[in-house]
This record gives C-alpha cells, sequence and structure tokens, in this order.
C-alpha cells in the first residue's frame, strides 16, 4: 500500500524543515532502518530512517528545499502498485509548493491506497504509564557496561512489551560504532579517507559528507606540511594573500553564521555591565557540594540567579515575535551556551522558574554532557526563553554577547579574578580588600527593552550572586 | 543405543538395584502378583520371591510407614505408591515420619527409602488421580525430589535415588510408561542436583521438569524454524536444585521461562524464579515466565482436561510472547 512520507516534526518549535539530502532516489528500494533522509532543523541535520521495507516511488522535493512540517515530501510503496490517487492527495496538500510532475502511471483505475500519517519518524523512546523508560534490567546493563548513556537515547524497543532489550543496545552501539551516512561513505571511499579516523558531527556522532571532506582535507594539510615546498606554490587571493586552506562555508557553521547576523543586523544591541563579589557565593557552592553528591558548577548558580530574576523581569523572559506582538513567558527556559565540537550550541533547561538549584544543577548537566557529546535531540536546544554565557573558564575579563533571537537578552558570564576593592569594615571605615570579582554584562534588544530596565536587571541578579542564600530557598 | 518403554527401563533398574543389592526391597498395591499398575514391576516376584516384593493392602498410610520401619533397621525398600495424589493418604508417614527421623534423631538415624509414584494428567483419572504432587513434597526439608524426563533418566535417577541414604521421592510421569525411548545399552546413575542441557540455545532458557521436558523440546524445534533459538534444561531434582545450570544458561540467553505440570500457584515456576533472581536480575531481559496446570482441579472430562495439561502448543505460544 502507498504511503506518504511527510516532512518530520523533531522539535516543538520546528515548524519547517529543509531536505538536505536524499539517500535513496526514486525506484530504489530502501529497508528498514535504513537511511531515506537527511532534514537540516533550525541547529542541526538529523538522519530519518525508513521504519519498514518499501519502494520508492516519487520524490515530491529536492534536494535543498524547505518545507513546513507535515506535508508531503515522498511517496513509498511496493514496485508495481499504481500510485495515482495517493500522489494525486500529496500534490493536492503541497498545492503547488513544490514542482509535482504527474508520476508515469497507467490508466488503470485509482487503487484503495490510503494515505498513512508520516510512516518516519525519530525513534520514541519506549516508557511506561509512569513515564519511566521501559528497559529491561540486562539491557541496562549491557548499556552501562559500554558507557552508553541511557539519558534522552533515541531508541525503539523491541523487547518485553515493546521495552528495550539487549539486543536493541547492541543493534545501537553497533549502527553508532561508525555511524555514517550512504553519501559519506560513498565520498570517504573516492578520497580514500579511512572512516574510523573521522570524527562526526551528525546526530549521535553520525558521519556526513561535511565530516569526511574535512577530514581529507585534514590529511592533505598534514600532508602538505610534511612536503612545505608544496605548499607554497598554493593558491593565490586577486589581492596577493596565500591561501593555506578553503573550508566549506556549510551546516552548523552555516546555521551559527546566519543566526548571529540576523541576530545582530535586526535587533539594537545594548550592554550592561556589572562587577559581582563571589566571596560568599564560592564559600556557599563549597559548602553545598561538600554536604551531597551532586557537584554544582558556578555556572548554575549565576543560571539560578538569571531563573529568579527573569521571574522579576516578565519583560526580558520575553520574545518579539514578527513586528506586531510581544509575547512574555510564563515558563522560564534558560538557555546555557556550550562549546561544542562541531560549533556553539545552546541546549536549555525547561520550566526552570518551577526547580530548586539542584534540580537545574542535575538538568543542566545532563544538557550540557550531551551538548558536548553532539547527542541533543531538538528538543532539547529549542524553546529557550533566555540565554546565559560562561566563558570564565578563558580567564578573560569581559566579553559581548549576541543575543540568541527571538531571545530579548543574553547574560555573558566572565571570570571571576581576586581584585583590589573599597570595603567599608564594621566602623564605616572605607578599606582596600582582595575579593574574587567577576564581571557580568547583559546585552538586550533595545526594540523590547530599554536601558533603565537592563540595569535594573543586571543590578539585580548582581545582588542575588552576592547574597546568594536567596538563590536556595 | 536401543529402544524401550520408558516402564520397561523402570523394570530393568529396579532388576539391577535389587541383583545387586539384596537389601533392597520393593513394596506397593500391586507390585507383585499383577507386575505393577503401569507394569513397572514385572518378573521381580517370580526373581527374588516374596520376601523381597511385596504385595500391600490398599492402606498407604501402613504401608509407607513400613516403609519407613524397614529404612530404620538397615533396608533399602523401594515404596511403590500407586498415584502421587495417595501420598497424601500416607502425608504423616511421608511428611512427619520420613523425611524427619534423621534430623529429629540427631542424624544417629537414617531413612535410605525410595517413593515411586506416578504424576499427570491426560487419562481420565479425574481431580483425585491426576495431581503431580511434586511442588507440595518439595516443600518439606528432609526430602529429595526426582523428576525424571525420559526413560534413561528415570532409570538412571532411580538407582541414585536407591542408593542414597536420604529419603527419596522420584515423580514418574504415567503418559510417559507406555512410550518407547532410545536409551544407553547400560543406563548408568545418574547424580542428583546436575541439570541436563536438552537442547541448547541462546534465546530463551525453558527450564522443565518430567513429561514437560519432551513438550519443551517438541516446541523448541517449532520455534527454531521461526529463528527462536530456545535452551531447554530438564531440571532432574527439584531438591536439589541445579541453581547453577539455569543461572549460566539465563546469563546467556536473558529470559526464562519454566515449566512444570503442577498447579501453577506456589509451584515449581515460582520456586524456581525467585531462587535464581538475585544471580539473574542483571541478566533478565524480559519477566520470568512460568506454565502450570491452571489453579484448579483436573476435570474427568477428556474435553475439559486437556486444554488445562501444559502442552507443547502452550510453550510455543508463552515463549513466542517473548519474541513479539
Amino acid at each position: 500500500m502507498a504511503k506518504i512520507i511527510e516532512m518530520p516534526k523533531l522539535g516543538f518549535n520546528m515548524s519547517e524543515g529543509k531536505l538536505v539530502q536524499w539517500y535513496k532516489q526514486e525506484g530504489d528500494a530502501v529497508k528498514k532502518g535504513e537511511s531515506l533522509f537527511s532534514v537540516e532543523t533550525d541547529k542541526t541535520n538529523m538522519d530519518i530512517e525508513a521504519t519498514e521495507d518499501a519502494v520508492v516511488r516519487k520524490l515530491l522535493i529536492g534536494e535543498g528545499d524547505s518545507l513546513p512540517v507535515t506535508l508531503p515530501i515522498a511517496i513509498v510503496g511496493t514496485a508495481e502498485e499504481d500510485i495515482t490517487s495517493v500522489l494525486k492527495e500529496a500534490e493536492d496538500k503541497l498545492g503547488g509548493r513544490a514542482p509535482a510532475s504527474p508520476a508515469a502511471a497507467d490508466d488503470a483505475s485509482p487503487d484503495e491506497s490510503t494515505p498513512a500519517a508520516a510512516s518516519v519518524s525519530a525513534e520514541p523512546v519506549p516508557v511506561t504509564n509512569e513515564g519511566r523508560m521501559k528497559i529491561s534490567p540486562r539491557a541496562r546493563r549491557v548499556a552501562k557496561e559500554h558507557g552508553l548513556s541511557l539519558e534522552g537515547l533515541a531508541i525503539r524497543g523491541t523487547g518485553w512489551e515493546g521495552g528495550i532489550c539487549e539486543k536493541d543496545i547492541l543493534q545501537y552501539l553497533e549502527a553508532n560504532k561508525t555511524r555514517v551516512t550512504p553519501l559519506a561513505k560513498a565520498v570517504a571511499a573516492g578520497k580514500g579517507v579511512d572512516l574510523a579516523n573521522v570524527q562526526g558531527t551528525g546526530e549521535n556522532g553520525k558521519i556526513k559528507r561535511a565530516d569526511v571532506e574535512a577530514a581529507a582535507k585534514a590529511a592533505a594539510a598534514t600532508a602538505s606540511a610534511e612536503a612545505p615546498a608544496e605548499k607554497s606554490s598554493g593558491e593565490v587571493t586577486p589581492d596577493g594573500k596565500r591561501i593555506a586552506e578553503k573550508v566549506p562555508y556549510e551546516g552548523v557553521r552555516k546555521v551559527i553564521g546566519e543566526r548571529m547576523s540576523q541576530s545582530k543586523f535586526t535587533a539594537p544591541h545594548l550592554y550592561f555591565n556589572q562587577k559581582v563579589n563571589m566571596e560568599k557565593l564560592l564559600s556557599m557552592r563549597k559548602e553545598v557540594n561538600a554536604v551531597q553528591d551532586h557537584k554544582t558548577s558556578v555556572t548554575d548558580y549565576i543560571g539560578m540567579a538569571m531563573v529568579k530574576t527573569l521571574q522579576e523581569f516578565p519583560d526580558v523572559n520575553a520574545s518579539l515575535i514578527g513586528k506586531d506582538h510581544i509575547e512574555r513567558y510564563a515558563s522560564v527556559n534558560l538557555g546555557i551556551a556550550v562549546a561544542a565540537k562541531s560549533g556553539l550550541i545552546v541546549p536549555n533547561v525547561k520550566e526552570a522558574q518551577d526547580m530548586s538549584l539542584l534540580e537545574f544543577s542535575k538538568a543542566s548537566a545532563v544538557l550540557v554532557k550531551k551538548a558536548r557529546e553532539g547527542r541533543l535531540m531538538p528538543d532539547e536546544y529549542a524553546g529557550a526563553t533566555c540565554t546565559i554565557s560562561n566563558l570564565g573558564m578563558t580567564g578573560l575579563d569581559n566579553f559581548t554577547a549576541i543575543i540568541n533571537q527571538p531571545e530579548v537578552a543574553i547574560l555573558a558570564i566572565s571570570a571571576t579574578k581576586d581584585e583590589p576593592v573599597v570595603v567599608v569594615d564594621e566602623q564605616g571605615e572605607k578599606q582596600i580588600a582582595i575579593k574574587p570579582i567577576m564581571n557580568i554584562q547583559l546585552t538586550v534588544d533595545h526594540r523590547v527593552i530599554d536601558g533603565y530596565m537592563a540595569a535594573q536587571f543586571v543590578t539585580a541578579v548582581k545582588e542575588k550572586l552576592e547574597n546568594p542564600m536567596v538563590l536556595m530557598v | 543405543m536401543r529402544k524401550i518403554k520408558y516402564a520397561k527401563a523402570i523394570n530393568e533398574a529396579l532388576d539391577k538395584i535389587m541383583a545387586e543389592d539384596e537389601n533392597v526391597m520393593v513394596i506397593g498395591e500391586d507390585v507383585g502378583f499383577i507386575g505393577g499398575n503401569f507394569k513397572c514391576t514385572e518378573g521381580l516376584l517370580e526373581k527374588y520371591g516374596d520376601m523381597r516384593v511385596k504385595d500391600s493392602p490398599i492402606s498407604e498410610q501402613g504401608f509407607v510407614g513400613m516403609g519407613v520401619g524397614m529404612a530404620l533397621t538397615g533396608l533399602r525398600p523401594i515404596v511403590e505408591v500407586m498415584f502421587s495424589d495417595f501420598l497424601l493418604v500416607a502425608a504423616d508417614q511421608v511428611i512427619n515420619q520420613m523425611a524427619k527421623i534423621t534430623y529429629m534423631s540427631g542424624g544417629q538415624a537414617k531413612v535410605p527409602m525410595t517413593i515411586r509414584c506416578p504424576i499427570g494428567a491426560g487419562r481420565s483419572s479425574a481431580a483425585q488421580h491426576s495431581q503431580s504432587m511434586q511442588a507440595m513434597i518439595a516443600h518439606f526439608p528432609g526430602i529429595k525430589v526426582a523428576v525424571p524426563s525420559t526413560a534413561q533418566e528415570a532409570a538412571g535417577l532411580l538407582m541414585t535415588a536407591v542408593y542414597d541414604d536420604n529419603p527419596v521421592v522420584v515423580f514418574e510421569h504415567k503418559m510417559e510408561y507406555n512410550k518407547t525411548f532410545e536409551v544407553d545399552d547400560v543406563i548408568k546413575p545418574i547424580p542428583f542436583g546436575k541439570a541436563r542441557i536438552a537442547r541448547e540455545g541462546k534465546d530463551i532458557t525453558i527450564a522443565a521438569t518430567s513429561s514437560m521436558v519432551m513438550k519443551s523440546e517438541a516446541a523448541a524445534e517449532r520455534l527454531a524454524k521461526e529463528g527462536i533459538d530456545c535452551e531447554v534444561i530438564d531440571l532432574r531434582t527439584i531438591v536439589p536444585l541445579d541453581k547453577d545450570t539455569i543461572i549460566e544458561s539465563v546469563k546467556k540467553t536473558g529470559r526464562l521461562l519454566v515449566v512444570d505440570e503442577a498447579h501453577e500457584r506456589c509451584g515449581i515456576g515460582a520456586e524456581v524464579g525467585a531462587a535464581v533472581a538475585d544471580d539473574i536480575f542483571y541478566y533478565l531481559d524480559a519477566p520470568v515466565g512460568r506454565i502450570g496446570n491452571p489453579d484448579v482441579p483436573l476435570p474427568f472430562s477428556p474435553a475439559l482436561e486437556f486444554p488445562l495439561i501444559p502442552s507443547e502448543d502452550k510453550v510455543y505460544e508463552k515463549v513466542k510472547t517473548y519474541f513479539k
């Protein structure tokens, strides 16, 4: 029975997907579990696998085309069947959005084909009615032995009552060992790149064409470094600069670039600095970490201060939607900028307004870990209401951040350093003392937030950090 | 190898033991002149005389008690109880005397006695002659419990039972007596507490007793054609229970199904599952399953009786639920 494949909705906020690549062409057979196509969401590329064996009968959009989610992108079925009626239905849905030439259908009467809901989707993790992951003790043990984190694992269960069994874990591990797109595999073969040495940047570390090309380039660069004579004979720009290498501007790099320039060029950025005395917070953190197992980070306390301050300033926990209204959110979903292998990514802690510091810290730790490992699901980086970016670990004194649109503010956090500061002692005398001082800088979108409010906001954050007990209650 | 009936294998074993040891006696209803209700003692009266092969009155309490007394004097009596259901008539002798005397005498008295009795449904014998008492007897400390599967197993385990200095109940299966099996030319005693891997497999462990071993093997054949590779373990003895073989198997397969013909409630399935749970928990890919008789008395009508008995089909269907 012919079925319509739809543009999958891979996140709560995903409204449109861009088809990056078809792994199958019309007439190709696709097996259950094989990658059918790759979709670019707002921050990453995801391969979508077939959920059953079929033959690709018609591709309705081309590579590079963007389409709203749930609209038809392809028709699959058996090799022989008549797809006229399904094709017509798909074309009606598309309403001329994509070139859909009539298939070479014969004049036979339309068959009984009924369109199905999207027959491909990201794998749902099986859960019980109470929301507990359905996974056998054996599978849990095997996952642990292989160092596979079960947090947010996208894996289908084929075991007892649809739960995850050992076989599912082993297949997942096998598939992800050198998970590679068919195209990347072909490119690798052509360029003679050993896939074992390629770091994948796709979902769960899947190797994509760009990764293979980067690896090939790196190998070539190494080779040319070993033979410096050849290097000087490289390309030269029209104005005389010698080119060391050319890197394609694409994928995550391009997405980041487009989003940042869109933000900086449309939102008038305004910046507000504060110095924060971290003495009390650092000692409190030490105490908190001493009395329980989970280790809290300084970022967690700053994040919590942001969450509480955002509740006091609903204007800042907001977005400008289109040109006609501002949405203020009941949810405080705090984004945390993470430097991942493939580039900047910002997972967010959802509904943080209801969390204690420890809850926030644990939720954040899971997300940051997944972000670094390139295992974030689209839902985990979509839907932030405000963001913090901490570069304190690099030791820099101050920096300026660009707002992560459609948010209206971002807090840049720099290193904590001992500085001489003027303090007033018990007798009211001014003294110079050495204190751990951290610079924070708030960036706001002046279309929505005025300077006075931004100044109040950043000061409110500072006050919470200097009296950190308020973060614990 | 040769082919003989299950009852004949037991008969040969009895003959061999009686020839070896003059302290071995056989006693029970119809074991002499008739040669046993299921023909297991044929020819023994003629060969060993009526001092060693005794027909008893219809009084289980009496002749089982007599066996306990004989054993205390140093004889090795083999007492045949015509149906395992009748163990209940002799329950005081079996549970309070036979099982306890060694303990209560501080080990001064031994009871090297064997009770043979058939279990199982399938002959329209109705509720009082179709029961499988192995789970109930295994509940009481002091009695070893053997549940042989094939003819060779029945003979080999019986030899070990007779020479064991503890009381043993050997549960034969009444539906097997008349079936023909392949056996070794010379059947050797089979040690207690060492299960037999009847079929090797990697997908699920089926631990079975008595006739259920053969039914499970037949189900496994069918399942193999569908790509499900069952390991079938013949438990051989419930007391002592070979936990190690089950644990090793489940570590490999990740799934355990226990098949025994006694009633499911408080039965062998529950016991075996719980006995190995500590060791297999982190190796399980699915809950432990069990198949037994449903918790109702067995009816006389074959139309009602057969659907209750654990069968090859039931094992097949149950295993399939693990691989949906």
